[in-house]
């Protein structure tokens, strides 16, 4: 018995593992690889790739195996069977409908003298013509405002024992502002969104402020299909750095002792999400009209409840509504007591959206 | 009758015409611990007309803080985005509007945080407001006062809005204890808002853990949002490992959630991937 190739180990990951919740009856699952499900796409006529696997009666996961395949989108007639080749099924064309579109599958083999059935769980594609291509965008940091140094230094102070020294605070302040720079780019990787270090024209710019109060984090124009590539998004430190001192190390795995190192990461991930955020509603994200937002063109977690989509997840989501965006969330953490980095990220709707208007 | 025409026309005008704007809050930011915070007076009233420029409120009461009995709020790019109903009561925290010289203008407001400074209201839970209110404005100063009353309030009160804030503001502030779980327990209904209980269910695993078969009701039932689900799978999987989430398997009805399949997935997979036999 071999080891699993690196390709198999990405497709388990993805795809083979959330199969295992109903694999408890030793029957087949099938799986999408190809396209990313819960994507919008902007061709008619689709490709669609997939696995299948085979689970025994403990529901273990045995491997890949050859069979066939066919899909039906909504209650459409069924796609002809298509073989595996090499383990992979390929059914083409997959001819959507403008919107939404629901798809679901069947794969079959035979083990011996007995015909093993298995199903290809619901998933969506949206087809979707208005997602023209905007060229670049340019995202510009502006952190001029005074006084914001100081807010950020308390964050530390507030939550670091023993205190950091004067110079160890101003070193903490300048990785935070790279560290800030370096999530906002990864976050928009893929896609031709580029920071910038002043603002140029046709730049987003991104201002953090230096206004009391602690109960807004961030505002942003919307945009939906980015028409307009000038425009500003505000970014409020001091209601960062309220959340920050209540709440770091009560309601995230966060403690006193941590190094001076993870308060950067902790920081710079809540605050680069932030922006992050506030830039995705300037570029359109998540527009209520056009792309299922809700509660303010953010990730509609009501939306999952009824579909087989997965937008709204807690704030691991970077685009998830504010009063639902768990704090241990903003700092990159999977639960709220026990260091787990996750890093907050575009879930694969909203990236297909950016990627489709700023290909890269 | 244009009239009426009017104003049911002019606030799907004003969403149409307006660019759209949006806002990032803290966790619980729309809940009353926040709203009370950041806002100097609360009052409810009858939205009388909306236009491109302001909110027209009658009948006004007052909740907390002197309000004359009509309002004209200014409205924002992000307050005019909400599907507001003139007609019907809506609870407003407001602070004072400042004038050209950045003083208060008197007898002016605006909304606190903006879009989410505005709750419906029926007029029969006026009454529960105004205590809430009151409590969340005591405990400003003294949270220890609130945990008796906030735990009486997710125990009594039928208004959504108000079970949400409970169970927010007794998480906010710290304010449960081990003792506590029984009560929650109890709580943990299906009927109880679903923003209560996924409050409760992350708070839970501070002070010690709920019951699991409290945690398994959850998971089962369909009305469950899947958030509490996702959050009472992450308990029940610290509290009891995979043998905890294995009987489950066959009761989840959210085969239509890729988030929690992926979740309960990784949770049960967290092991070395088995080998694929050599002939394949």
């Amino acid at each position: 018995m071999r080891a699993l190739k690196q390709r198999e180990i990405k497709i388990v990951r993805a795809c083979v593992l959330p199969m295992l919740v109903l694999a408890t009856m030793g029957v087949d699952k099938g799986c999408v690889t190809s396209p990313t499900t819960d994507t919008i796409v902007n061709a008619k006529t689709q490709t669609v790739k997939g696995t299948i696997s085979e689970y025994d009666a403990a529901g273990n996961l045995v491997g890949f195996q050859n069979g066939k395949a066919r899909l039906r989108v909504g209650s459409g007639a069924w796609t002809p069977w298509a073989n595996t080749v090499n383990n992979t099924w390929t059914i083409t064309p997959v001819s959507l409908s403008s919107g939404v579109n629901v798809l679901r599958g069947e794969t079959q083999r035979t083990a011996g003298t007995t015909s093993v059935n298995g199903t290809i769980a619901d998933f969506i594609l949206e087809y979707k013509t208005d997602l023209i291509d905007q060229g670049t965008q340019k995202v510009y940091l502006d952190w001029s405002e005074s006084g914001i140094d100081s807010k950020i230094k308390e964050m530390a102070t507030a939550t670091l024992d023993p205190d950091p020294t004067a110079a160890q605070l101003n070193t903490f302040v300048t990785n935070v502002k790279a560290g800030v720079k370096d999530f906002v780019e990864r976050a928009y990787s893929g896609m031709d969104v580029t920071v910038v270090s002043s603002a140029e024209t046709a730049t987003q710019t991104v201002k953090f402020h230096n206004d009391t109060g602690c109960n807004l984090y961030g505002s942003s124009p919307g945009d939906y299909l980015n028409k307009n590539k000038t425009q500003t998004s505000n970014v409020y430190i001091d209601a960062i750095r309220c959340t920050i001192v209540d709440d770091l190390l009560t309601e995230t795995p966060a403690k006193a002792t941590d190094t001076l190192a993870q308060r950067v990461t902790d920081v710079a991930t809540f605050i680069g999400r932030t922006a992050a955020h506030e830039v995705g509603h300037s570029l359109g994200l998540t527009d209520e009209g056009h792309l299922h937002g809700c509660e303010g063109m953010h990730n509609c977690e009501s939306y999952d409840s009824s579909n087989p989509a997965n937008r709204f997840d807690s704030g691991h989501h970077i685009m998830d509504p504010g009063p639902k965006s768990e704090t241990f969330a903003r700092i990159g953490q999977a639960n709220a007591t026990a260091r787990q980095w996750q890093r907050p990220v575009f879930e694969p709707y909203g990236k297909s959206y950016l990627q489709l208007i700023h290909p890269k | 009758m244009k009239k009426l025409i009017f104003a049911f026309l002019l606030p799907i005008l004003a969403a149409v015409a307006s660019p759209a704007r949006a806002l990032d809050v803290p966790p619980g930011g729309d809940a009353l611990f926040h709203q009370v915070r950041s806002s100097k007076v609360v009052a409810v009233g009858v939205l009388s007309t909306v236009t491109r420029d302001k909110l027209s409120f009658k009948a006004v009461q007052s909740i907390d803080g002197t309000v004359p009995a009509t309002l004209d709020i200014p409205t924002d790019p992000y307050v005019t985005t909400l599907r507001l109903t003139p007609g019907k009561s809506y609870t407003l925290f407001l602070v004072p509007q400042a004038g050209d010289r950045g003083q208060p203008e008197s007898g002016k407001f605006q909304f606190a945080v903006s879009m989410y400074s505005l709750v419906l209201t029926e007029p029969r839970d006026v009454g529960s407001f105004r205590e809430a209110v009151a409590l969340f404005r005591k405990a400003q100063s003294d949270r220890s006062t609130a945990r008796t009353p906030l735990l009486q309030m997710l125990r009594e009160s039928k208004v959504p809005y108000l079970q949400y804030s409970a169970a927010q503001g007794l998480r906010k502030m710290k304010l449960l204890k081990s003792e506590d779980l029984p009560n929650i327990q109890s709580l943990l209904q299906p009927s109880l808002d679903p923003r209560a209980q996924e409050m409760l269910v992350r708070e839970t695993s501070r002070i010690g853990g709920v019951e699991h078969k409290i945690l398994e009701d959850l998971i089962r039932n369909p009305q469950t949002t899947v958030t509490v689900k996702a959050i009472a799978v992450e308990e029940l999987f610290r509290a009891k490992g995979a043998n905890g989430l294995k009987p489950l398997l066959k009761d989840i009805d959210t085969i239509r959630s890729p988030r929690l399949k992926k979740q309960i997935g990784g949770l049960l997979t967290k092991q070395p991937l088995p080998p694929v036999p050599e002939d394949q």
